[in-house]
């Protein structure tokens, strides 16, 4: 049997992150992937004459220039692959709509916390110094962060927070209670909180501190995409790996992690192989992981009652078009469209439970962005929502096709009516995807999209202040990816990896 | 803007540390049981996508042009729900097939297909012509991009088919949903003429594109071609004209272009003959190596390797690219839908 000094189960974001490093960091690494090519959500399929990326609207932490260093970009630097890779800089923040009963919101947003800030006040009178007040948040938010991990004691943790006192305060806040003590017009709220259609989770239930940590991130940094699709991150990722000695199994699934004495001792494959190694680095989710692949006698108690006290966030519903005219001509001028029927998030959230009632999608054209994103003459447009139960587990297999294009097709009214651009009659492709089909290329459960929900009890501040670097009682288990300490998406998911990466490089994975 | 007191510091600290007692209370009050670990979606996709099923032969009915195999589940299932344009892949090794067969579903049930297989002068295509009652295939899930899409497609169905592709149109005259909108184009035999007017041809192609009607063409690679050709020319928009070539052409073994490619998988090494009208695929599932063969069109990239040095043709629609932007950056192929032009590394 073939020892490898990691064994990593998954290629999705986490999984390669933490993979590259360790094989660029010298250890032998063998990433195993149930598809045909790694990525997880980060691929990109064809369809005819349009290439479509899966999941990427917008890479957070990456910083557009040298100078604006994201997390994102530290890891790629790391790794080698920043240069490597056509970056394209999204123009605009987003386009918030909501057909709102008290005011209709139809607001361009742009990237540059300044600039951001005077929108505001054009479309909200009267909101620049709270906007003001919460961008300073956010920049003492970082300075926290920044500085938590050196404190010696817990006088300094003190000493600290007593200096950040925003910080402080707001911390154990959801985004609506911190909203609630600011003056700040309706209409600038609704704005400041058009990102909560992200996250699956309405803004009582958003930790004020995670949130604004995105926003900040965003708005300050700016938010890039590679030119041929998240898949050209995840290819470099991937070559990291193949070229530093490592080995990529692509097809096979990992069946079993095996744990002896409460260590891990390796992996078992469908395909029926066997690879012992004393770490391993798990990308797929914690559920998956001590529900299917470690044998519950070898469970820690802690474990099991971690994964029980979770919520699953999303299921994730996309509907992604090719149309045979040019953005231009259609007037599709903007790159990401928050469209919500109004902008209350909690009154939103509580139904996007059902098809008939969930009517909020973010939906980006990347030809507003960049040429070249489709053929001369062509535009595409990929639309997203996500369903905060579990309606999809229980249609029948009979039902399925019609009842996911009839969701697919309310989603293209819901664009059409909101921007007023007609798309249907331009349709020249068409592809769907439903919570099954994100379990079925993932192996998520229920098909979520986002990971666990940032619940109050379970927000990112919470995770990380209580969280080993493992995530896991098991000794050589450590977890990556979006079911991580630091939730779901790109920067968090690749974070992840690259956190356990540098763990173990330090320790060897014997903490 | 939120003014802090000597006391709120307090009350802040004290919040502040209950953020990471309360997921720990929370955590230990939760139950210790096993993980839950079904759930419908992820049931629903197996139940829909399995990778592989095995099928039955529990009938064959002969044609002029080959055969329909009437198949149930190996396993006594029921099948995964198949629409009218799909196909499954017959996978090698059963029935001394040596590659992966592409056939369309003519008939689905829930417990039964029916494929047409074509009758070729394809030595392997003719074992699956000669199957018999009980015999055993494994083979992929329902795939394939050419059915029908009310989203994207006119109601008007016209359907264009050469001996390969029929198995297609008998399913799209066989819904019960479509069958009203559909019209048919069967080619069988013989070449399509048609630069000199191929007249029955035309006037299918003049009517699909006077009732704003959706033309689907099934069928072998060079039949597809000319149509989807033919179509244009007769003033049908992109987005009118859907297609999927089933069959890469005769294949067999042919000594006169002949190659070697050298295959690395992990820690192996070793070398096949390739042959030059014959997909890779096919040359290295004749040779015994499993190449995760699924669509055998080029789209959905199960069969992804890396070409490491050496030449090959992609045949793929014009207009379209054989693989995706970053792929072709790094160097992947689809050995389904390339054929060599030299000796050739490939790491699968
Ligand atoms: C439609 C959509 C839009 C999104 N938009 C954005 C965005 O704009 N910005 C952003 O930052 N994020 C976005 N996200 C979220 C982002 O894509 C994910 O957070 C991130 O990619 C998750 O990475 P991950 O490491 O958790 O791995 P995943 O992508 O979940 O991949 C896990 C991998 O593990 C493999 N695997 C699982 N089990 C096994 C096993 N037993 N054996 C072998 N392999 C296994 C799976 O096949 C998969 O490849 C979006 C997601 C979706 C779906
Ligand atoms: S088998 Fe689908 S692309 Fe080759």
């Amino acid at each position: 049997m073939k020892k490898y000094d990691v064994i990593v189960v998954g290629g999705g974001n986490g999984g390669l992150a933490a993979g590259a490093v360790l094989a660029k960091g010298g250890k032998n690494v063998l990433l195993i992937e149930k598809s045909h090519s790694p990525g997880g959500f980060a691929t990109s399929f064809r369809r005819g004459r349009f290439e479509f990326d899966v999941s990427l609207h917008e890479l957070n932490g990456f910083g557009r220039g040298k100078e604006a260093l994201g997390g994102v970009r530290v890891l790629f630097d790391t790794i080698g692959i920043s240069d490597k890779i056509n970056w394209v800089d999204i123009p605009e923040a987003y386009r918030l709509i909501s057909s709102d009963e008290n005011g209709k919101i139809d607001a361009v947003m742009p990237f540059g916390i300044e600039n951001y800030i005077n929108k505001m006040e054009e479309y909200a009178p009267g909101s620049r110094k709270a906007a003001e007040y919460i961008f300073s948040c956010g920049q003492q938010n970082l300075r926290v962060l920044a500085q938590m991990g050196k404190c010696k004691n817990v006088f300094d943790q003190i000493k600290l927070l007593a200096a950040n006192r925003d910080f402080l305060h707001n911390s154990s806040k959801s985004v609506n209670e911190v909203l609630s003590l600011l003056d700040m017009p309706q209409r600038a709220r609704n704005i400041f909180k058009a990102y909560w259609a992200y996250l699956c989770a309405d803004c009582d239930n958003l930790s004020f501190f995670h949130y604004l940590q995105m926003v900040n991130t965003y708005i300050e940094l700016g938010s890039v995409i590679p030119f041929m699709r998240s898949l050209e991150m995840t290819n470099a990722m991937a070559e990291v790996i193949s070229s530093n000695n490592g080995d990529i199994l692509v097809n096979e699934t990992v069946t079993e992690i095996v744990v002896e004495n409460g260590a891990v001792k390796g992996v078992k494959t469908a395909g029926g192989k066997e690879f012992s190694a004393d770490v391993v680095v798990c990308n797929a989710s914690p559920h998956s992981a001590f529900s299917k692949l470690i044998k519950k006698e070898h469970i820690p108690e802690g474990d099991l009652k971690r994964c029980n006290f979770r919520t699953f966030s999303g299921s994730g519903f996309c509907v992604w078009l090719g149309l045979n005219k040019s953005a231009k001509e259609l007037g599709l001028d903007n790159y990401s469209y928050f469209i919500f029927p109004d902008a209350d998030d909690v009154k939103q959230f509580k139904l996007m439970g059902h098809p008939d009632t969930n009517r909020v999608q973010n939906t980006i054209c990347p030809n507003a962005a960049f040429e070249g994103a489709s053929p001369e003459g062509t535009s595409i447009l990929s639309m997203t929502t996500l369903f905060n139960s579990f309606w999809w587990d229980n249609v029948p297999e009979e039902d399925y096709f019609r009842v996911k294009n009839e969701f697919a097709s309310s989603m293209i009214d819901t664009f059409e009516k909101a921007t007023g651009i007609k798309i249907r009659e331009h349709i020249e492709e068409i592809e769907i995807a439903s919570p099954e089909t994100f379990a079925r290329f993932t192996l998520n459960p229920h098909g979520t999209i986002y990971g666990y929900l940032g619940k109050k009890n379970d927000g990112v501040l919470a995770r990380t202040l209580s969280e080993n670097k493992r995530m896991s009682g098991i000794k050589g288990l450590y977890f990556a990816g979006g079911y991580g300490t630091k939730m779901n998406g790109y920067s968090s998911a690749m974070s992840t990896g690259f956190d356990a990466a540098r763990h173990i490089l330090r320790t060897g994975g014997k903490d | 803007m939120i003014k802090h007191t000597a006391l709120s510091l307090l009350r802040d600290l004290k919040a502040f540390i209950g953020i990471k007692k309360e997921r720990l209370d929370a955590i230990d009050a939760a139950p210790d049981t096993a993980v839950e670990s079904s759930f419908g979606v992820n049931m629903l996709a197996d139940a829909m996508h399995p990778d592989r099923i095995s099928l039955e032969v529990k009938e064959v009915k002969k044609d002029r042009f080959g055969s329909f195999l009437v198949l149930i589940s190996g396993e006594r299932r029921t099948l995964p729900s198949a629409k009218p344009g799909q196909f499954i892949v017959i996978k090698p090794s059963v029935t001394g097939i040596k590659y992966s067969r592409a056939v369309y579903i003519a008939f689905a049930e829930r417990t039964s297909y029916t494929v047409f297989i074509p009758q070729t002068d394809d030595s392997e295509a003719e074992k699956l012509v000669n199957a018999r009652k009980g015999d055993i295939f494994e083979a992929t899930s329902p795939a394939g991009l050419g059915f029908y899409q009310p989203l994207r497609d006119s109601g008007n169905i016209f359907v264009c088919c050469d001996k390969e592709g029929f198995g297609a149109s008998e399913a799209f005259r066989n819904d019960k949903e479509l069958q009203e909108r559909v019209k048919v184009y069967t080619h069988l035999a013989g070449a399509v003429d048609t630069e000199n007017g191929n007249s029955q041809l035309s006037v299918f192609l003049r009517e699909c594109k006077l009732i704003d009607g959706t033309l689907f063409i099934f069928g072998s690679e060079d039949f597809v071609t000319l149509i989807k050709k033919t179509a244009e020319d007769c003033g049908l928009i992109k987005k009118r004209i859907r297609y999927d070539i089933i069959s890469p052409g005769k294949i067999f073994p042919d000594e006169e272009k002949k190659y070697v490619c050298r295959v690395k998988r992990g820690s192996e090494e070793f070398d096949v003959l390739c042959y030059g009208h014959m997909p890779l695929s096919a040359s290295l599932e004749y040779a015994g190596v499993e190449c995760n063969i699924n669509c055998m069109s080029g789209t959905c990239g199960y069969c992804r390797m890396k070409l490491v040095s050496g030449d090959i043709s992609v045949h793929f629609p014009e207009g379209e690219e054989p693989v995706r932007m970053a792929d072709a950056k790094h160097g992947f192929i689809h050995p389904c839908r390339s054929y060599p032009l030299s000796d050739l590394t490939v790491i699968i």
